[in-house]
């Protein structure tokens, strides 16, 4: 069926008296190969993991998170057909899975080694995982894009961090805000991994404030 | 200077008072012993001279402190004996009379908030009635006594919030000892503080006076006329804003007090039309008439305890869960109410079962056996009293205030400045603000703000922030 309405657009494209139809690029066209044929403007979770597969990649890998804010998508396991043809530029060469991977792997590599887009990815990682109308992301989801977002550029201070955040009571209840959120970052980049160029009277965040007082009460 | 506490020459003063009883075990003995000095070497003072004030002696007071009022007492007596020795032993110095009043700064305020509810809780007991042999003059000293306290500590935004709340018991239900003594009192607070902090208590004194003058014209007035001439009807109606919050509490007042608030409402409302009356039950006090088979009686009553009296009116006897009903008073209240009816000193009441607690499934009767040798009876102490919980409430709505003070500083500040460096706007902010603040507070409150976007971080500057329009 599906096979059937490709070649039917194909047929379409040379008839000149219609309309001015230019080829589709390779990645729009990716699009309509995963669509279900139920609802085209709309890629779902079962489509999304079916994507994994074809590009080998598992579902929690960092490419499906640099995938989503390249796209900008807006729900997690979802992505629009407007919000996929946004991609064009980026990944708009990319038109089977393994192509895709591929972009996708350069596109990530580009952004670890460019503060500006690192910072653009994991401010975006933190909107990603904002439920509706709450400001903060819970815990688990700020340690596993933690460790996503940043955590081959900065792994020691990361994995403390992700620890951490787990034994903080209040954290489970309050979350982490964006700023906090953003200041971990800033926080990787600048302190070393001992603390030892950390101003306690500076203007960090309570939390690493806490976060520091931790990690120098567990090395003693 | 000499930084170990150095064996000390011996003053020429036969008899240093001593600080403390002199017991070989008592930690206390290590400040006596450095007492002896030698008055010709005013210059070279031992550094240690501030631990010998502040500590252990300093830090356990503090902890006696943490207690009760009482110990309020204790303090003032330290503070003499502290200034006495400054002055025979250590003739005035200066620099140690600096350091005397660091260290003593230091420990009041050990033991945060405290300090300002002891304080407040020893003025409110010593301005109450029934504050046994203090002589106009002895009080007046002690008034002047508790200022040089009251001085050193830190937050007094939090020993006027406790205040507020004796001086309105004292007021509202006529417990002031005397009214020289309150306005004395006020006076002192106005000369040491600024007529800012005194205002709203100010503000207090003239409500009551006002509320004297409206129930004078009140009383002559068409709506007065139809209250039963057996009633007797008085009300303070108070300036929100100057007295304490008092929490809204939701009761079923019985038809005759509704009745009676409803004239009064009318009348005031024909006055003054613009204005809105709420009612709080919780501070009203009556005077019952009781006809006891054994002799009648006069009872001074809160309005609770008025509420559930009442209903005996109509029934010999009931269980908790009908006077739960019938008054709609919260059920943890109305069990502190029942037992000053029924289990206290004065028993109008009888209760089956016996015993101090109040269950659910008790029974409350008229005692028609009531017997008292006074004609008056007081039953309403109850009011009189700051529950634990009360004081907590105040506490942290001082805390909640002085948040607020915190977030509107920092907006106004960074509204005039644009951007500001974090030490920057920390040192503003210290300097503005009157009471106790830590860094990491002032950062909470930062973080708020960037949350609810007034600031964000400045991205040209390290450490800095920039107002957000």
């Amino acid at each position: 069926m599906r096979a059937l309405s490709r070649k039917l657009s194909g047929g379409v494209k040379g008839d000149s008296s219609k309309k001015a139809a230019t080829t589709p690029p390779p990645f729009v066209t990716l699009f309509d190969t995963l669509a279900p044929a139920e609802s085209d403007q709309v890629l779902g979770p079962d489509a999304v993991e079916r994507l994994c597969t074809d590009m080998q990649v598992e579902p929690d890998n960092v490419l499906l998170l640099v995938l989503a804010w390249v796209l900008d998508a807006s729900k997690m396991g979802y992505f629009t057909r407007e919000e996929w043809e946004s991609g064009i530029q980026q990944l708009g060469s990319a038109g089977t899975p393994h192509a895709l991977r591929q972009q996708l792997e350069t596109v990530h590599a580009q952004t670890l080694r460019d503060i500006e887009r690192l910072r653009g990815l994991h401010k975006f990682a933190h909107k990603f995982c904002r439920e509706e109308r709450r400001k903060n992301i819970d815990v688990q989801s700020a340690q596993v894009m933690l460790k996503m977002t940043i955590g081959p550029l900065f792994s020691e201070h990361v994995s403390n961090l992700v620890r951490f955040m787990g034994e903080k009571e209040q954290l489970a209840k309050a979350g982490v805000s964006l700023d906090e959120w953003t200041m971990m970052l800033q926080f990787c980049r600048e302190i070393d991994s001992t603390c030892s160029n950390f101003q306690d009277d500076g203007a960090w965040p309570v939390l690493l404030d806490d976060f520091v007082e931790w990690q120098r009460s567990q090395v003693e | 200077s000499p930084t170990s506490p150095a064996p000390i020459p011996h003053l020429s003063c036969p008899n240093p008072p001593p600080l403390l009883p002199q017991s070989p075990t008592s930690p206390a003995c290590g400040a006596a012993r450095v007492l002896p000095f030698h008055a010709s070497r005013p210059t070279a003072l031992p550094t240690p001279r501030t631990a010998c004030f502040q500590s252990p002696h300093g830090h356990l007071c503090a902890h006696a402190c943490a207690r009760k009022p009482v110990a309020t007492q204790e303090l003032l007596q330290f503070k003499e004996k502290l200034d006495l020795v400054l002055s025979r032993a250590f003739c005035a110095n200066e620099q140690f009379s600096h350091s005397l009043k660091e260290a003593f700064e230091q420990f009041i305020n050990i033991k945060q908030n405290r300090p300002a509810e002891l304080v407040a809780a020893f003025l409110d007991s010593k301005l109450r009635v029934g504050n046994k042999g203090s002589s106009e003059e002895e009080l007046e000293e002690i008034l002047d006594k508790t200022m040089t306290i009251f001085r050193y500590i830190d937050g007094k935004d939090m020993f006027e919030a406790f205040y507020k709340k004796g001086l309105s018991k004292r007021l509202l239900l006529g417990k002031s000892a005397s009214v020289d003594a309150e306005k004395s009192m006020i006076s002192k607070l106005k000369a040491e503080c600024g007529s800012g902090f005194t205002s709203k208590l100010e503000g207090m004194f003239k409500d009551v006076e006002l509320s004297r003058d409206v129930m004078a014209s009140f009383r002559d007035s068409p709506q007065a006329q139809q209250i039963s001439p057996d009633v007797e009807l008085s009300v303070h109606v108070l300036t929100q804003g100057y007295w304490p919050t008092y929490p809204p509490v939701e009761v079923r007042l019985p038809q005759e007090i509704l009745e009676l608030q409803e004239i009064f409402s009318s009348y005031y409302m024909s006055k003054h039309s613009g204005r809105r009356l709420q009612w709080y039950p919780s501070l009203g006090h009556c005077q019952l008439k009781a006809a006891f088979p054994k002799g009648k009686k006069e009872l001074a009553v809160s309005l609770m305890q008025t509420m559930v009296l009442l209903l005996f009116n109509s029934a010999d006897g009931m269980g908790f869960n009908e006077i739960l009903q019938g008054t709609g008073i919260d059920e943890k209240e109305l069990k502190v109410v029942m037992q000053s009816l029924a289990c206290g000193k004065v028993r109008v009441l009888r209760k089956e079962p016996k015993g101090r607690d109040v269950a659910d499934e008790d029974q409350f009767f008229f005692d028609d056996e009531f017997k008292h040798q006074l004609f008056r009876i007081k039953i309403n102490s109850i009011q009189m009293r700051e529950t634990e919980q009360e004081n907590e409430q105040t506490t942290e709505r001082v805390f909640q205030d002085r948040q607020y003070q915190i977030d509107a500083a920092i907006v106004r500040i960074m509204k005039a400045r644009k951007a500001l460096s974090h030490t920057l706007l920390l040192s503003e902010l210290f300097t503005q603000l009157k009471f106790p603040l830590k860094a990491q507070d002032l950062k909470k409150r930062i973080e708020s703000l960037i949350d609810r976007e007034y600031l964000e971080r400045d991205p040209a500057q390290a450490a800095g922030y920039r107002y957000l329009a």
